[in-house]
């Protein structure tokens, strides 16, 4: 349900389109927000090379409501999060997180969160990693939001995605949340 | 926007004050409820070597955030939603703990909420709610303390292959 600007009421007779603009429609409104959600339930698990920012999608498919998620917004602030098992190919070996909204990464550099892979978890169950983030002053509109992803010079890093491997049959979740 | 305590309504006539007050200022309060969001990004990383919990940055706006509550709605106490979304470093094995204060009372005893023992780079992300919070100001603050030796919290200055933007923010819940 759309979001309308609270009316400010005069003297004037209470209509019922007035009653049920600004009250009905904006109480759901605030019930139901613009919500994307996914939990990974896939036949294979998610591998990255790529030293640069990618997302996690790259390799398709490359669809909305994976770890692409497309909101209508009212204006306001978002929340994101995600919550998984990586690791990359060796000990030592690091894999970071960031998200894009429309085309541009939210956080430049190393992203949001990185890990550093410890000995002897480079294979199930990897490591956890996850983040709760608040994009505040996003603007009325449709916005496209996507988990990216990169790792560091040699490294293969795999993001458990429910794929049946024996101890790493992890199913993370990716959404995104208008909140205010 | 502030919050009133919606007015229960009887058979009377209608004033636009009524209205604006109890349902465009509320409409508004519970779209825009109290907030504040630190983005970690300082020309050098965060350390410590305090074995005892200390402050991170007790900077209005770091980690302290400031906020005014508005309760349950109905002249009761409210909850709030602390969020941490870091990465931490160390050279070597060590222990990095944190814990949240709410007015200088600690609201996670003995170690904390949230420990994390490992050399390298790992994530510290967490959302504590904090329920039955009173209507009024309240300070929250972030501290952390270590096992030994020497914990980096990683703020976007620049360290290569540590060059992490991370979050710290408070947001009243209900």
């Amino acid at each position: 349900m759309a979001w309308t600007a609270p009316k400010t009421w005069t003297n004037e007779p209470l209509v019922a389109t007035d009653m049920n603009t600004h009250i009905r429609d904006n109480l759901l409104a605030l019930k139901e927000p613009p919500t994307g959600h996914y939990e990974a339930d896939e036949g294979s698990n998610r591998t990255t090379t790529s030293t640069s920012f990618v997302n996690v999608d790259a390799s398709g498919p490359d669809i909305d409501g994976i770890f692409r998620q497309t909101l209508v917004t009212n204006g306001g602030d978002i929340q994101i999060h995600f919550h998984g098992n990586v690791h990359g190919s060796a000990a030592g070996d690091m894999v970071f997180l960031n998200v894009s909204m429309d085309g541009a990464v939210l956080a430049l550099n190393d992203g949001f969160i990185g890990i550093i892979c410890a000995t002897g978890t480079n294979a199930p169950p990897g490591n956890p990693i996850g983040f709760t983030r608040l994009i505040t002053g996003v603007s009325a509109g449709s916005h496209i939001f996507r988990l990216m992803w990169k790792v560091d010079t040699g490294t293969t890093g795999t993001m458990y995605t429910g794929a049946g491997t024996s101890n790493g049959d992890f199913h993370p979740q990716f959404w995104v949340r208008e909140v205010s | 926007m502030a919050w009133t305590t919606p007015k229960t309504w009887t058979n009377t006539g209608v004033s636009r004050g009524e209205l604006n007050t109890h349902l465009r200022d509320n409409l508004l309060a519970l779209k825009y409820p109290p907030c504040a969001v630190y983005a970690i990004q300082e020309s050098s990383d965060y350390s410590t070597t305090s074995t005892s919990f200390a402050d991170i940055n007790a900077t209005e706006g770091k980690f302290q955030h400031t906020i005014t509550t508005t309760g349950d709605g109905n002249g009761g106490n409210g909850d709030v939603l602390v969020t941490l979304n870091a990465t931490l470093y160390s050279a070597t094995s060590i222990r990095i703990y944190l814990r949240i204060l709410m007015d200088g009372a600690v609201q996670n005893a003995d170690d904390g909420f949230f420990v994390s023992e490992d050399s390298g780079m790992r994530p510290a992300s967490f959302q504590v709610l904090i329920r039955n919070v009173t209507p009024g100001s309240h300070i929250f603050k972030l501290q952390w303390k270590v096992s030994s030796s020497t914990g980096f919290l990683q703020a976007n200055a620049g360290t290569s292959g540590r060059d992490i933007k991370g979050q710290f923010w408070v947001r009243e819940a209900s």
